[in-house]
């Protein structure tokens, strides 16, 4: 089942062709993942799927649905998410009160003006649950920006995960973390629901290839090769564009 | 009254606006700072001016002096106060929140509360004859004197290297650092040079305004219709913008006496929603 | 380092921190009858001053909308009950308030459909010019309003218990609507709103991200802060006697801004405090420098923001924490 369907997307910024016209699908359980070299214009993708930026033309379809007139909030409602590239959290408040900010978003308690927002017993619970499942319930009541970079981006992954979407965009999730971060972080990803879609970008190509069904390279803003891990590895044109990047990168069986 | 009357009105009275908005605009436009005693730089520009002509001094030596003094004053602002609040936008409006308080008492305090009005030099005083009417010659030169300091800032910004750098909006330090430009000498020159517009535009608009101390809310209120009408970045847009509220604030007070203040106000509403940038503006770096 | 959330929020409130606010309430209860007049109406400017603050808070330090117009809301909650009690003979003190809260609401509407289509500077300036636009409106509707020597003369509320209220009474009146509006936001900023709206402020693209329409919870803020500012403005009119445009100018508006900055925009007492310091501020500066009042407390805010970031509360809480940590107190 076709959970997210992008055709013909293309975006210019006065002038500079970012995006030309990229076709893609994601389809229910698939993880996809697209590289290409710095500019190529991945985080410009990802923001317009999410509604941040309005393509100049093409459309995206969600579950079959046209959202490509749909308000960024309204597509979370409809099942997207994202994570930031940069991490972007609510520094001000604790990371429960973070998680909780996430969790309330779907519930009807958001509408609430009155009640104290931490009698919500059932959204701190599975706040704190999620705080443990990356290892920082200890630091619940702690403000976001006293934590380390690592743990700042745990949260923001949380954050995304917290919405429990069912297409799920990735920007960059493992920037800044240590090796068994990332080794962690994957396995989250792959406990995530068994019909959870995620499109997601990265530079570690351990990662990358340790997670993705599917692998799209972008390249100038043209998508020049799509397929499985093994196929993309072999592919003269991603060795190219490659030249000089990891040289030594295992097959993950 | 004559349309020709109105409009020169409205020209020359939009000329000293333009020339505080100017100071206002670069302020603004270039380090983000929306500098809300300004008005209040206008105010004592023209105190101190005043002062200094009755002393004896000729026109043109207290016109500059004045400025200066003002300029100065901005000077010593950025540097003591908002210098420690570098990108804070917010801290910054309220800094200058509070320094409007003070200087606007201080004025009240060492000139008192009565207005004044300033007299133009004795070469440009008395009218000319025009066509069919006779109009002041000191409004005639006002808008020459504004047109000449359009020009020169007008070079300023395109032709020097120090416009260059204010229009590519460098107000972030490390950037401008980074390419050898010294920032603490150039916010500094931002400054000195927004405050001495302000002050200057003071001095010579008493003759045509008058003065006294509530004046600084209220021509701040009208500096910041001309700059987000005409648009922040290019000093252009304050010339524009000073015209246009000039010549609608004087067709207004001659026609629709009790709208006029009220449609200028509309107008700026209307213009934020529709070009937030103003007319002639670019986005402002904040 | 360890710092617990939002400094104002004691996870199980401390038995001091109880004691602290019985002794508070007591003095507000029984103290002022043995208060000169004066002193009365201080203190009833200080509650009036809060409950307008602290509205402003809501927009400013919760959801981080910068207003420099939040005055409007002040005085048309003020000129709506006195075109009420002068126009239209209405002298009861309950559909004043009513008039009070649905002008502001009205008010509110307008300048958050129009003001929230911009951010940043431009939403200040464009608060401004609509603070400005009201104030102009003012002067100009003569035989409505006054003019620019507004409405005069209004007696005491009538509150329709059959008493004829008098400076005392008037003062308990005042400090029960105290009570109530600093209850309700109090509620409203610890609810799940009050935590969506400090998302908002730190970051709103992330909430759009998690799904919230955060324009309408900006919407929203604004309108329930200009309600508590109409109240404020309804009380303030009986207090002075009197409405003028000078409710609604700008200077209005700067000077509750200055209670805010003052207090503290992150303590959710702060801007109590502020309004409290200003009040005192200016009557010290009445016996000695009436004149060099408004420099004092330009003065007293530059140092403020310059030396004192955060506002005095933040940095008595601070302070507090501190003291209660090295002596072990509970």
């Amino acid at each position: 089942m076709e959970s997210l369907r992008i055709d013909g997307l293309r975006k210019s910024f006065g002038g500079l062709n970012i995006l030309g016209g990229i076709s893609l699908t994601v389809d229910a359980g698939e993880y996809v993942a697209v590289i290409g070299p710095n500019g190529a214009g991945k985080t410009t993708l990802l923001n317009v799927i999410i509604g941040e930026l309005s393509a100049d033309s093409g459309r995206i379809y969600l579950f079959g649905k046209d959202i490509t007139a749909m308000p960024t909030y309204h597509r979370i409602h409809a099942g997207l998410g994202r994570s930031f590239q940069i991490t972007r959290l609510f520094y001000d408040l604790s990371l429960l009160d973070n998680i909780a900010l996430a969790l309330h978003a779907s519930r009807p308690s958001r509408h609430a003006i009155f009640r104290r927002a931490k009698s919500y017993m059932g959204v701190v619970e599975e706040a704190e649950a999620l705080l443990r499942a990356v290892g920082l319930w200890e630091k619940k009541d702690w403000l976001a920006a006293s934590v380390s970079y690592g743990e700042q981006r745990k949260v923001e992954i949380s954050l995304a995960l917290a919405l429990k979407p069912k297409v799920l965009l990735l920007d960059e999730p493992t920037v800044g973390l240590a090796p068994g971060e990332s080794a962690d972080f994957v396995a989250m990803v792959k406990a995530l629901a068994a019909d959870t879609a995620v499109l997601f970008t990265d530079h570690d190509m351990d990662v990358v290839f340790s997670l993705a069904t599917r692998v799209a390279v972008l390249y100038f803003g043209e998508l020049v090769a799509e397929g499985s891990p093994e196929e993309i590895q072999r592919n003269e044109k991603v060795r190219e564009i490659y030249l000089g990047a990891k040289k030594n990168v295992r097959l993950r069986a | 009254m004559g349309i020709a009357v109105n409009m020169l009105n409205g020209v020359s009275y939009g000329m000293i606006l333009f020339i505080i908005a100017s100071g206002l605009s670069l302020i603004f436009g270039v380090m983000g700072v929306l500098n809300l005693a300004h008005g209040a730089f206008f105010v004592l520009g023209a105190y101190i001016g005043l002062t200094l002509a009755g002393k004896g001094w000729g026109f043109v030596l207290a016109a500059l002096a004045a400025g200066a003094a003002v300029g100065l004053l901005g000077l010593v602002l950025e540097r003591v106060f908002l210098g420690r609040l570098y990108k804070q936008v917010n801290e910054q409006v309220l800094l200058t929140l509070g320094l409007v308080y003070i200087y606007w008492n201080a004025i009240l305090w060492i000139w008192g509360p009565k207005s004044h009005i300033g007299k133009a030099p004795l070469a440009l005083q008395g009218d000319i004859v025009l066509t069919s009417f006779s109009y002041p010659l000191y409004r005639l030169w006002i808008i020459l004197i504004g047109l000449a300091i359009f020009a020169g800032l007008w070079f300023l910004e395109e032709r020097t290297r120090i416009g260059a750098i204010m229009r590519a909006g460098m107000d972030d330090k490390q950037m401008t650092t980074g390419l050898g430009i010294n920032y603490p000498l150039f916010s500094s020159f931002v400054f000195f040079l927004g405050a001495f517009l302000g002050g200057l535009a003071g001095f010579l608009g008493t003759p045509i305004l008058g003065i006294q101390p509530g004046l600084s809310m209220d021509i701040l209120l009208i500096a910041i219709i001309v700059i987000v009408v005409g648009g922040v970045g290019h000093v252009a847009g304050a010339l524009l913008g000073a015209l246009l509220i000039g010549v609608v604030d004087a067709f207004g007070k001659a026609y629709f006496p009790d709208f006029a203040l009220f449609t200028v106000y509309l107008a700026m509403i209307v213009i934020l929603l529709s070009k937030p940038s103003g007319l002639l503006g670019r986005r402002v770096n904040s | 380092m360890n710092e617990n959330a939002r400094e104002m929020e004691i996870r199980h409130k401390p038995f001091t921190v109880y004691g602290a606010y019985l002794l508070l309430a007591a003095l507000c209860l029984f103290l002022p009858p043995f208060l000169p007049d004066y002193a009365q109406s201080m203190i009833v400017k200080v509650f009036i001053y809060g409950i307008f603050a602290l509205s402003l808070n809501l927009l400013f330090g919760y959801t981080g909308l910068f207003s420099l117009g939040h005055a409007a809301f002040f005085g048309v909650g003020a000129y709506t009950a006195a075109i009420l009690i002068s126009r239209l003979g209405i002298e009861s003190f309950w559909p004043g308030l009513a008039a009070s809260l649905i002008g502001a609401a009205i008010c509110a509407v307008c300048f958050g459909i129009v003001a929230l289509q911009v951010s940043g500077i431009y939403f200040l300036l464009v608060t401004l010019a609509m603070g400005q636009l009201l104030y102009s409106a003012a002067i100009k509707l003569r035989s409505l309003a006054g003019g620019s020597n507004g409405i005069v003369a209004i007696p005491y509320p009538n509150i329709g218990l059959g008493f004829t209220m008098t400076p005392g009474s008037f003062y308990y009146l005042v400090l029960v609507f105290f009570v109530v509006c600093v209850f309700l936001l109090y509620r409203v900023v610890n609810s799940p709103f009050g935590q969506i709206l400090q998302g908002i402020r730190g970051d709103e693209r992330r909430m759009r991200a998690l799904g919230y329409n955060t324009w309408r919870y900006k919407f929203t803020s604004v309108i329930i802060g200009a309600l508590f500012a109409g109240v404020a403005g309804d009380l303030s009119m009986y207090q002075n006697g009197f409405v003028g445009p000078g409710h609604l100018d700008v200077l209005t508006s700067t000077s509750v801004m200055l209670m805010v900055i003052l207090g503290s925009d992150r303590v959710f007492w702060g801007p109590i405090l502020g309004a409290a310091l200003v009040v005192f501020l200016e009557y010290f500066a009445s016996l000695y420098t009436p004149e060099r009042w408004p420099m004092i407390l330009g003065g007293a805010f530059l140092l403020s923001v310059t030396f004192l970031r955060g506002g005095a509360a933040l940095h008595l809480v601070r302070l507090w924490e501190r003291l209660r940590k090295r002596h072990g107190i509970a």
